[in-house]
This record gives structure tokens, sequence and C-alpha cells, in this order.
């Protein structure tokens, strides 16, 4: 018997491996003309693992503190050998993630796969959009730049509209004025904090999946226009294709574009011209711009936020106004809502872009 | 071995190779370290002031790393690096016994020579270059 | 400075020669790795009977033969025209010291051409063992064709001995040959099983020969996966030390515009090099009904990538050289350099060719300067020159004159000509700097 051999006997007679092994011999993706969209959300899984990653290891190099973030950031992209390239890889993955999120996020709603028995699944991944921007707002700020500390001022100050939401601004600021302690708790926050939330979540999320199976659309289920193809090899192997791609891109992108780094942040200075948040925020940054000072008694802030924030419920929700079995009128309303939505996003986004030149 | 076998063992092989190769820039950015200063250090100046008196010592940053300035009893001064050659801890001078001792694992050298007399230590202190001028002690690498 | 020269803004005329040299690289190299694509997969798809694989073979040919012929041929000429037009003086070095190399190129390119018509057409009327006969000859003349021009392509950066001999031989079996051979025959082999997937791929599916032929094409991309880490580590070893060297600059720092994109960009090589092992292994062989087109597009744009890099690396690190220790990317022959380090001479008297209502300026400028730089585009002159004064743009050409002073003197030839000649052209500079959008 070989080593390989006696290893595999040594797990079959401790652990279920046959169970496993039939569990995944049995299981079937569809697969047809939309198929495509799928992969959206195992590029996001691979974004994230290629994050974890090079965030552990960039944590052998950071130093957070006042004194020391911009410095050490300064030092990783000057000094450490491929410190460049490590901090690149972080930057463009964490971008990219959300990007793949968005479009996962999109393909899922068109597909109505929020819907009876999905919720569950629905709920935890807009759960999971959320803290991955959560986390790109926290690891922006860390770099303690000119621009990421006036992104991060005014993101927090944003917070403050929302009723108690002083109250939440003033712990993760760590005070009335941003400081030393505000990048340890962003620290905190983004190493430690949101990344176990996100963990734990994006469990749930593939548990979900693993009971539910990929969502079939039904014009394509009624026609009867697929096949399905075994999880193993045929569709992980599709997937393991597509995440050498998106590995390549990555690589291109983060050794021939690598990320910028900004003067060192002074409370002092002006804000910087053209400054503006990353892009996964610009939509609703527009938005809150175009809002007067006072609009029906409360603040222009706290009015933009309470429309965001019921816009963002009203989309959570689409399981119980368009649940699965509606059709005609009011099962396409969910698709313009969605249309809708979507160029809102687009629409403002690029606005925000015209709007603020580099 | 059939000749399949040997195809799967060589390809084994080189991915291993292209995972090593592009592993390397991962090596090398968590073996980066700061350590410059050290190099830089060449040269640095005590006070007399700061070794009055017969069997006085003192421990002074040279570069990253500790020295010791020691003046004897008979009055000689010597300077020499402070890093104990056994396991790297900071020696100090024990004026009752004229003696540098190092109080990790008791290690003894001669506070001249810095020549190691008993316990662990497998070789003598190093000796720094010392001059001494009308305005301090001027040390340096010898 | 001998010969009129095109001038070309935005992409530059670098540029233009890059864009058609890697096309054509990318089916060349594919023409020659099918030269043992195809008489390989003939003789066993013959000696095991199997008409489905012959069939197989016979599509790709046709496939084949336009691609390779047409479109590569065409593209190998563009380079002529291009080359021509944008370097004529190191063109001109090249046919002067390679015509018999040239010759022999020409006679085998010829001779490939022939057989690879005669294999096409002759695929129902020859019997058999006329055809495979066909298919070896082309498999011979399509390997001379690299054998031949690798030496030429290798000279410019590893000059080697025909520095002090000035012997043929010793130009055409210069220290990378071997290696550069080595590597662009692997690369070869490797396109030929990238374009055999194209056409397995669109084969029916009724009788597994669309998978035998995924699965038969996806092997010949093993010998370019284990081998070429080898052949790069030797490759390297044959450049000169400082050659090397620049290799490595770009392990710290991030800064644009220095040869930091060089460690960038081989770095990327090694790793598509792996990725499209796996890919094709994944894709390919382990998982053939799900290989489609997306799949396929996506193996050729990264082929296509690491074709472009590998070329843009071994030209760069010929910087500041067109041809290494000889002739100055603008076209200045670094024994001239040599010769102004001690003295002074006039360089207007050089330029032998002037565009209508040229001032002595702006021909300094297109011959100096416009080689690699465009003012806008690529490598973009306003923008580097942008804030600086006449004077500061003087005195930074004359920190550029030859000799060990000269800070830039790895990155960009050094300006020669006397200070009069050098004020016209930093005059002209700040004129065109000024006159910026």
């Amino acid at each position: 018997m070989s080593v390989k051999e006696k290893f595999q006997k040594f797990l079959e007679e401790r652990l279920p491996v046959q169970a496993f092994k039939d569990l995944s011999s049995h299981k079937m993706v569809p697969e047809h003309k939309q198929a495509f969209w799928y992969y959206f959300g195992g590029i996001t899984l691979f974004f994230f693992i290629i994050l974890v990653f090079t965030g552990m290891v960039l944590l052998f190099q950071y130093q957070p503190g006042l004194e020391s973030s911009h410095a050490s950031v300064l030092r990783i992209v000057t000094k450490v050998d491929f410190g460049w390239l490590i901090r690149s890889i972080h930057s463009w993955g964490a971008n990219l993630m959300l990007a793949a999120a968005f479009i996962h996020m999109f393909s899922v709603y068109f597909m109505k796969a929020y819907q009876k028995p999905r919720e569950l699944t629905w709920l935890t991944g807009l759960g999971l959009l959320g803290l991955g921007m959560g986390l790109g707002f926290t690891g922006y700020s860390l770099v303690w730049d000119d621009m990421a500390f006036f992104a991060t001022k005014i993101g927090i100050d944003m917070m403050e509209g929302i009723p108690g939401g002083e109250y939440i601004a003033d712990i993760i600021r760590g005070g009335p004025e941003m400081g030393g302690l505000t990048i340890q708790r962003m620290f905190a926050l983004h190493v430690v904090i949101l990344p176990w939330i996100f963990i734990g979540l994006l469990g749930a999320h593939l548990f979900f999946l693993q009971i539910h199976g990929n969502k079939i659309p039904e014009g394509i289920e009624k026609s009867g226009e697929y096949r399905k193809v075994p999880f193993f090899p045929n569709f992980i192997f599709s997937d393991l294709y597509v995440w050498l791609i998106c590995l390549n891109l990555l690589a291109v992108l983060a050794a021939m574009y690598p990320w910028h780094i900004g003067a060192e942040a002074d409370p002092l200075a002006p804000s910087p011209k053209g400054i503006k948040p990353e892009w996964y925020f610009m939509a609703m940054f527009q938005l809150l711009k175009l809002m007067p000072a006072h609009v029906a008694g409360m603040s222009g802030e706290l009015f933009g936020n309470m429309l965001f924030g019921a816009a963002a419920m009203f989309w959570a929700a689409v399981p119980v106004w368009n649940p699965a079995g509606t059709v005609g009128r009011r099962a396409k309303l969910a698709t313009y809502v969605g249309l809708l939505g979507l160029m809102f996003i687009i629409g403002f986004t690029i606005w925000g872009y015209t709007a603020h030149p580099v | 071995m059939t000749r399949r076998h040997w195809l799967d063992w060589i390809l084994q092989g080189v991915t291993g190779l292209y995972a090593l190769v592009l592993a390397f820039p991962l090596l090398k950015f968590l073996q980066s370290g700061e350590g410059e200063a050290e190099e830089k250090v060449t040269q640095i100046k005590i006070e007399k002031n700061v070794i009055p008196d017969p069997g006085t010592s003192k421990i002074f940053k040279f570069g990253s790393k500790p020295g010791i300035i020691i003046r004897r009893p008979d009055g000689s001064v010597h300077a020499l690096s402070a890093t104990c050659m056994h396991l790297g801890c900071t020696v100090d001078y024990d004026k009752s016994e004229d003696k540098i001792t190092c109080a990790c694992h008791g290690g003894r050298y001669d506070a001249s020579t810095g020549a190691n007399i008993s316990g662990p230590p497998p070789a003598p202190l190093p000796l720094l270059k010392l001059e001494e001028k009308d305005d301090g002690f001027y040390i340096s690498k010898a | 400075m001998n010969y009129p020269q095109w001038i070309i803004e935005g992409v530059g005329g670098p540029g233009i020669i890059g864009i058609i040299a890697v096309s054509h690289v990318f089916i060349s190299q594919f023409a020659v790795g099918g030269g043992l694509f195809l008489p390989i997969t003939e003789y066993l798809a013959r000696r095991n009977n199997d008409p489905e694989m012959l069939e197989y073979l016979h599509t790709h040919t046709r496939f084949f033969t336009i691609l390779t012929s047409v479109v590569g041929a065409m593209f190998g000429v563009g380079i002529w025209f291009a080359i021509g037009l944008v370097h004529p003086d190191a063109t001109a070095f090249l046919i002067r010291n390679f015509v018999l190399a040239w010759t022999i190129e020409w006679v085998w390119f010829f001779l490939e051409i022939l057989s690879l018509i005669v294999y096409y057409y002759g695929w129902k009327t020859l019997s058999p063992r006329t055809h495979m006969m066909v298919g070896w000859v082309y498999m011979f003349t399509a390997i001379m064709t690299l054998v031949t021009i690798n030496g030429i392509l290798c000279f410019m950066l590893t000059p080697g001995d025909w520095i002090q001999n000035q012997s043929f031989w010793s130009a055409m079996f210069n220290p990378t040959y071997w290696p550069s051979l080595l590597m662009r025959f692997l690369v070869c082999l490797a396109l030929a099983g990238l374009y055999g997937l194209i056409t397995a791929a669109r084969m029916s599916t009724a009788n597994g020969l669309r998978t035998r032929m995924l699965q038969y094409s996806a092997r010949w991309f093993i010998p370019t996966f284990v081998f070429m880490l080898f052949a790069m580590g030797w490759y390297m070893l044959m450049l000169p030390e400082e050659t090397r060297n620049m290799l490595f600059s770009g392990m710290s720092g991030f800064a644009r515009g220095n040869f930091a994109i060089l460690t960038r960009i081989s770095m990327l090589t090694i790793l598509f090099t792996a990725t499209m092992g796996f890919m094709i292994f994944f894709g390919a062989y382990a998982n053939p009904e799900e290989f489609g087109g997306g799949k396929i597009a996506f193996l050729m744009i990264s082929a296509l990538f690491v074709t472009g890099a590998g070329e843009w690396t071994r030209e760069v690190l010929r910087k500041p050289y067109v041809i290494h220790s000889v002739m100055y990317s603008n076209a200045l022959l670094a024994a001239d350099a040599k010769d102004m380090e001690t003295a002074e001479r006039p360089f207007l008297p050089r330029i032998e060719w002037r565009k209508d209502g040229e001032s002595d300026g702006q021909a300094m400028f297109r011959t100096q300067c416009r080689s690699c730089h465009t003012l806008d585009g690529y490598r973009p002159l306003r923008e580097f020159l942008k804030g600086r004064d006449e004077k500061s743009i003087l005195s930074l050409l004359k920190i550029m004159r030859p000799g060990e002073k000269n800070p830039y003197r790895n990155i960009m030839p050094p300006t020669v000509g006397t200070d009069t000649e050098l004020a016209m052209l930093a005059r002209y500079l700040t004129s065109e700097v000024s006159s910026a959008k």
C-alpha cells in the first residue's frame, strides 16, 4: 500500500469520506444559455480568498497609528521587496471583489433567485455586500493619505446625520475628532471584526446555496432548454478555469497599474481638489450632493440618507413583494424596478465621475 | 514505473517549481525588514563625565546594538560590544569582580580584552575601537 | 540620420512596429509549431489507421494554411515596411550584416510556403506516402526559418564576439542564440496545441472525436510547461550581468517609467505560462465537454499577451541600444558617441535628409528624440518636460551628453551636438512644451 492509500484509509476510518464523495458525485448544476452569470458568485469568493491571504501578509509590514500608518504604507510600496505588488493585489482585489459582488447581486435579482425557498440566501448575500463595502471603507482609511482622511471624515460625518448616528460616529472615531484612535478602531474593524462576521455570513450563504442549488430562470425551466452537468468535475473545473482568468486579470492590473498613495493626511490642510469616494460609494455620494439644505423640515442629509435607507429596505424585501408564483404585470414589475435600480447606480456613478474630474 | 507515471511525476515537480518561483515575491516580502540603521552608524562620541570614576561603566547604543564602555579600577578605559556571544543577552560590568558578566547564563569575560573566561560563551566579546580625545571618547568599529 | 524617417504620434513608431511584430510572431510561431503538429499528427493517424483523426487534421490544415500563409506572411512583410520607415538606419545595418542570413531565410520561407500549399491541395490527390513526405519537408523548412531568424533577433540584444571579430557566424550564434531558440521552439509547440484546440472544439461530439482531439491538442502544451522555466533561466544566465540586474531592479518601489516595469512583465510571463498550463488542463484536458468559445477566447488572449510580454521584455532589456553596444536606439553609433565624450563635434551636418521646412532644432529633435518619444502619446515629451523653462531643458540636455557622468546613460541614448546645437533643440522643445493644450 502506498503512502497515499494509507493516508486515504486513515481518513476513511475516521471521517465520513464516502458520504462526501457521494454528495459531490451526485450534485448536479444546471447548464443553459444564462449559466454564465453563475460564475460571479464564485469569482467574488475567489477575490475574497485573495484578500484574506494578502491582508494577512500585509499585517507583517503595516503598522497602524497616527505616526506610522502612512509611513508604513509608504515603506511597503517603496522599500519592502514586492511590497508594491502585495499592496496592489490587495487594493485591486478589493475593487474587483466588489465589482463581482454587484454583478452577482443583479444577476441573482434578474433571475429571481431570491424567491422562495432562497430568501435567506438573498438576505445573507446582501449582508455580505454591505460588509464588503464596510471592509472597503475601513481598509481605505488605513492608508491615511489625504484622500483617505477626507473620505473617511465625510463617511463618518454622514453617519452623524442619521438619528442615533452620532453615537456610532463617536465610537468609530474614538472622540469628537479623527485621530490615532480612529485608525486603531478602523484597523480593528477591518482586520478582525468585519472579517469574522463576513466569514460567518459567508458560511451560511454557501450552506444555503448547497441546500437549494442554483436557480434556473423560470422561462428556461419551462422551455426545458437546459441540461444538468455534474458538479464534479465539470462545474468545479469550469469554475477553476474562470478563477485562473481572474488571477491573470488581477496580476496584470496589480503589476501594470500599481495602486496610488497620496501625501500624508494633514487635518489642517484644505481638502484635496477633486475629492471623491471610491466608485462603489459614488452613486450614494452624488445623490446626497443633490439634496438641498432642508427638505420637509429636516436636514437634506438626513432626508437623503432616509431615502437611500428606504430604497435599500425595499430592495432587500423583494422576496416579500414579488414572491414566487406571481405572474403577469406584477412579476414584470420586479424586473422594471431592478432595471431602474441598475440605471440609477450606473447613471449616478457616471454623473459623479464627470462632476469630479481627477 | 510506467511512462505515464514518470510524466505525472515530472508534471507535479514542475508545478511545484512554478509555485516556488511565484512564491518568491511573497517570501521576499515577508523577509523584508527595517535594520538599516546598523550599517549607517560608524562612529559615536561619549562624554567623559559618563564614566568619571574607576570601576564605573555605561551601556550605550551603537547602531541598533548595545556597546559597553568601562573605566577599570586601574584607570584604563575599554569599549566592547555588549551582546553576549552565547545567546545574545546584554552583558554588564561587575565592579566587585572587575569582569564583564552575563546575567542570563552566567558567562564571564575579561573586562579589557573581552576574552571569554568561564561559562557558556563560545567566543570573546568583540572590541570596539576607542579614541580618547580632549572632548570625549570616540568609539568606532574595530 | 541618413534616410527619411516616418514620424508617428500617439502610439509612436516603436508602438507600430510592436503591434505588427507581435501579431506576426503570434502567427508565424504557430506556423513553425504547425510544422511539427501537422506531419506528426498525420503520422500518428496513419499509423493507428484513424480516418476520423485525419478528417480533423484536414479541417485543421485548411484553417492553418489560410491563417499562416496569408495573414502571417502579410504581417511579416508589414514588419519590413514598418522598420524600414521608422528606423531606417538600424534596418540598413541589419541588412548589410546579415545579407547571407536573409537570403537563407528567404529560401526556407519560400520552400515552407510551397510545401504547405502542396500539402493542403494535395490532401486528397497525393498518395499517403508522398503526402507524408511533403509534410516532413514542411516541418523541416518551417523549423529552419526559425533557426535562421532567431540568430538575427538575438544578435540585436547580445552581439557577443561580433563586436571584436565582425564575423557573420559569431553574430548568428551569439550568446543568447541557443536558449532563445529553445524558448521560441517551446512557444511554437504551445501555439500549435492552442490552435489545435480551436479546430478540435469545432469537431462533432458524436463519436467522441471532439474529446479525443481536445485532449490530444492539450498534450502539446506539456513540453512548454515542463521546460519553459528552465529555458528562461538559461536565457537569463546568458545575458550580460548588467542587463540581468535590470530584471531585478523592480523588486521594491513602484515608480513608473523606469526598469521596474521589466521585473513586473517578466513575472507576469512566468505566471501566465503556469496559469495557461492549468487552464488547458482544467479546461480542455480534464473537462473537455464544457470547453467552448469563451474559454478558448481567454486562452488565446492570454497567449497573445504572454507573446507580447516576452517580446517586449527582450526589446526593453536592450535599452538604450537598438543593437546592443553598437547602435543607440536613435541610430547614433556607440563608437561616435564615445568619440564625442572627449571632443565636441557638430551633429547637424550628419543629418543627411531633411524634411521640408524643418528647422535645425526640429531636425535635432527628429533624429535624437523621436525614435522613442512622442509629443503627447507614448513616452510623451510634453508631459515629461511640463513646467520646465528653456534654461532647465538645456541643462537637462547637457547632463545627458556622452560619458560616465550622464545619469541617464543606461536608459537613454546620450545627447550629441555642440552647445549651439543643443540650445536650438532646447528652444524647439520649449516651444513645443509651451504650445501644449
